[in-house]
Formats: C-alpha cells, structure tokens, sequence
C-alpha cells in the first residue's frame, strides 16, 4: 500500500521553481529516505507532505498529493487534522520551552482538551525510550535534555496523536554518532507502526536505515528504488557519481 | 654533528617596532577618549539627582506627599497631582495595553509577511514620533470636543492612550520576535490553530519583553505635561489629602508635571525649594516604576526555559 502519492508536484518559492514535476509513490510501514545535494529539494517536498511549508505568501503549488488517498491540496482539508495525521520532526530538536511531560502531553490536549493524558505519555516515552530515565524528572524542563534525548523527546510527542506518517527532516545532523545510531535504531522500531519519510544528507544514512530511497536532483526526483538496489546499482548515471562522492 | 634545527636568533624579532608601537598609542587613546564619553553621560545624570534632592530637602517630608496644598499652593503637600498622576497613567495604561499588545499579536502571529504588514509597521514607528503637543491637539478635537467626555480624566488618560500605543505596539512586536520561530513550528505541526500556538507558547514566553515595555511607557507618560494640560488637568483642585478615591474619571485633575509648570513659573513667592520637591516626586515615582519594571523582568526570566 502506498500511504502517499504525489502527481506532477510543481512549487516555486516567488520565482524560483524548487519542485519539476515531481511524481513519487511512498509505501506505508517502511522507512523511506530521500536524498540528495543541498538545495535538490527534498526538504522541500518533505515539508510539502503536511503543508507546513504553505505558510509563505510567495509558495506557489501545482500538481497533487493524495495522503491516504485523500487529496492534500483540496480546499476541504483540515490542515489542523492533516497536521495531527503527519508529523514532523526537524533539524534540531525543538522541544517546546514546556516540561517534558507537558511536551509530549501538548498535541493531545490541544486536540482533546479532556483526553487523559497520563496513560498516552508513558506509552509514547516508553515507545522511544526515554520512560526509564525520565520517568522521575518528567516535570522539568525539556529544554534542559541531552540533544539526543531532545531529539527522541521531538519524536515521543507525536506519539499519543497516533499519526500515520512521520517526517523526519535531517533528524539527526545536530547529533554525534553515537546519537544518530540510536535514533536509527529507533526509528527502525518504529517503522513496524509508522510509515517513515527521513531526508538526509548522509548517503551511509540512508542506507542503513531505508527501505527504499528517492535520489532528487535540482528538484526532480532522478531515481527511485529499493535501496539496495539504487546504491549497488544505480540506473542513472547522475545517482552514480552522487553515491560515487564525485559531487554533492 | 648534525646541523641546529633553526638558526640561533641573531637579532629578536619579537620586539616593539615603531609601527606596532603606534598602533598602541592609538588603543590607548581610543581607551581613554571612550571611558571618558561615558563618564560624561553619567555625570549629568547623578548631577541631576543629588542637585534636586539637596534643593528639595527642606520641604520633603511625609506629610508633603500626602496634604493638599495651602496659601495658594506656597506650602502643603501635592497630594492632589500625585494622586491625578497615578489616575492618568492607570487609566491610560489600562486603555492602551490590551489594544497594543493584542495588536502587535495580530501583526506579529496573524498577518502575512507582505506590503500590508510591512506599512503597517512603519506607520507604527512614524506615529511613535510624533509630538506630544500634537497628540494633545488631537485629544483636545477628538476626546473633549467630539466625544463629549469635555477636560476630564477620562479625554486626557485616552490622549495618552493614543500617544502610548504604538510604543507598546513596537515593543510587544519586539518582544513577540525573540521568541523562536521554531517554537511556533513545534506547535503547529503537531496541528495547534494559531490561537491555541499563540496563547499556550508565544504569549507565556514572550510576557517578560511586552511587560517591560508596558513600564517603561508607564514612566515616559507619567512625566507628559502638553497631553493632560490641553485635556483635563488643571491648576488647582481641592481633595482631601490622602484620600486615594478623590477623582471620579469625569473630574478635572490636577498633575505633577504641570503642577511643576504652574508652581515655577505661575505663582509668585514659593520657597526656592518647592519646584525641586516636586520634581523629585516625579522622578520617584518614574524611578520606582523602572524598578519594578527590572524586578519583574529578572524575577519572569528566571523562570524561562530557554
């Protein structure tokens, strides 16, 4: 099944066009990486998955996304249920300047200002495991976190707004390597429930972790591919000399 | 034997040439030609305080601050304008600080970035400098004749309002901006409305910035004297001393800043030393205001997060 399908994705930031006519299958359940040079777009298209990226006047978008089959772009969306559905985690960890506990606790009470809280929160902190070391601390400051518990803290707050997709833009160039291996390992987990989309800068990344991989370029997507396969042997010679080192 | 590593120094070279020693001649210029500059700006402003307070000595007192004044306001207290000083500013404040700030929130969380929001901006900034006297003129037209409140507490505390607005309009904005854009992001991918996004994140971490700004435009309105002199204070008006519910906000008040006016430069025969007592009232009252001001900042941003 694939849980997002995007048709002839077109979007300029004012004049500059940052997606060509950009058509991608994601398949749910599975970790999906895409990579690329700075500046191919691919951050640029995670963000267009939950429409965050929409909030520029100058945005300008063609084409579709169907999320779960439903068309993103109809003027009957809900961006507030799209967003509950798709989250996203970023660059650097942002914790909210709240407790830990209120962090992961904000996206239920916003949605269901009645929902019993407790329950979901030990639920999502034991899921990327943070309840054993935090369970006695959880009313102080998240920002005050390592980045790596920061960053897995980012990921536990979606949790209990059971989404279907989780982004992840550069989840982990913040982190050292020791940090980056655990939230792989992590999201490896979690992949059994969630349908993953990461973007990374790092091709050994995205081959540890995903299952399939979409290699973009200047804004198009160049190849697509199990990720095995486009990393040993890839189709188009442009894959071939980013995953060769020769650019990028 | 093997040959040194390096040659042995025959003439050292890390030493003063005359070049390097002009370069610190000019640092120690530059040194002393700064510390002196602010030297210079501190000295007036002690001078300022020990001149007024040495001057004012004889009259201040308890008593001074609490009684009406007597003999045609030669002696008693200033009760009165202190007490019309603090109407004004409350008032005023109370009318401008929910219209500001929740204005700034508009253009700061609301608005789109674009031409609209960029004029309003520089609107806000333009009318931040325009003159007190003009803004008295307008409250005069707009508040006393048009609206009907005539000179009263009421038309001048709104004349103020609209002098202090798009100085808290500025300084909520300011404050609006330090918090992170990625907090605001936070919130809303996890699907918060901007509502929910402003009220449970942007406004709790922004409250230390927009309530410093709101004193500080306490402190400049309470020593405006065109405004409240065009609409509503006046030369004398007998209230009980001490009496902190005196005015009702349709009287005429009396004000420290022009109760100052009046007593150096209308009433024959004051002791040299009242104009200085009151003038040190009202740099107490703006001084203890900052204060509170400082007290509050510190005591909101050990509470932060961030």
């Amino acid at each position: 099944m694939n849980c997002i399908e995007v048709d002839g994705l077109s979007l300029w930031y004012g004049d500059f066009q940052a997606l060509r006519n950009v058509s991608v299958r994601i398949r749910e359940r599975q970790i999906t990486a895409l990579i690329g040079p700075s500046g191919c777009g691919k951050s640029t298209l995670l963000r267009t998955f939950n429409r965050i990226s929409q909030r520029d006047a100058s945005v300008r978008v063609e084409g579709s996304i169907r999320i779960l089959g439903e068309e993103i772009f109809s003027p009957e969306v809900s961006l507030i249920a799209l967003r509950r559905a798709v989250g996203m985690v970023f660059q650097r960890p942002n914790p909210l300047p709240i407790s830990i506990f209120e962090n992961v606790a904000f996206g239920l009470r916003i949605h269901e200002p009645d929902a019993a809280v407790e329950a979901a929160v030990e639920e999502a902190l034991t899921a990327v495991g943070l309840w054993e070391d935090l369970r006695f601390r959880l009313h102080s400051p998240a920002t005050e976190l390592a980045l790596e518990q920061q960053q897995r803290l980012c990921i536990a707050r979606l949790l209990p707004l059971k989404p279907e997709i989780i982004l992840l833009d550069e989840p982990c160039s913040a982190l050292d390597a020791k940090a980056t291996l655990a939230i792989e390992e992590l999201l490896g987990r979690l992949a059994a429930e969630y349908s993953i989309v990461i973007v990374t800068h790092s091709m050994a990344q995205a081959r540890r972790v995903s299952a399939e991989c979409f290699f973009m370029l200047l804004g198009e997507v160049v190849e697509h591919g199990p990720t095995e396969q486009l990393f040993t042997n890839p189709r188009d010679a442009r894959t071939g000399d980013y995953i060769a080192g020769r650019f990028g | 034997m093997k040959p040194a590593l390096a040659p042995s120094p025959t003439t050292p070279r890390f030493r003063e040439t005359p070049a390097i020693a002009r370069r610190h001649r000019q640092e120690v210029i530059a040194r002393r030609l700064l510390g002196t500059t602010l030297i210079l700006s501190l000295v007036p402003l002690f001078a300022i305080l020990i001149y007024l307070v040495w001057q004012a000595a004889p009259v201040l007192s308890w008593g001074f601050l609490v009684e009406s004044p007597r003999d045609g306001m030669r002696s008693g207290g200033l009760w009165p304008a202190l007490l019309g000083t603090l109407y004004l500013v409350g008032a005023s404040l109370a009318a401008a600080t929910p219209v500001g700030v929740l204005a700034a929130v508009y253009l700061n969380e609301y608005a789109r970035p674009g031409r609209f929001s960029r004029l309003v901006s520089l609107a806000v900034i333009n009318l931040a400098g325009v003159p007190s006297i003009v803004h008295a003129l307008f409250g005069l037209g707009a508040f006393v004749a048009f609206a009907g409140f005539g000179r009263s507490i009421l038309a001048a505390s709104l004349t103020l309002a609209v002098m202090s607005l798009p100085v808290i309009i500025a300084s909520t904005t300011e404050a609006l901006k330090s918090v992170p854009q990625s907090f605001r992001e936070a919130s809303w991918n996890l699907g918060a409305t901007r509502w929910q996004t402003t009220r449970h994140i942007v406004l709790p971490n922004a409250l230390p910035g927009i309530f410093t700004g709101i004193i500080l435009m306490v402190s400049r309105t309470a020593g405006e004297t065109a405004p409240v002199l065009f609409t509503g204070a006046v030369f004398y008006k007998s209230i009980a001393g001490g009496d902190l519910f005196a005015y009702s906000l349709l009287d005429q008040c009396m004000a420290l800043s022009v109760h100052l006016f009046t007593v150096s430069t209308q009433v024959p025969n004051v002791s040299d030393a009242l104009p200085y007592a009151i003038a040190v009232v009202l740099v107490a009252t703006v001084l203890g205001v900052n204060a509170l001001s400082i007290a509050l900042r510190v005591y909101l941003r050990s509470r932060k997060n961030w």
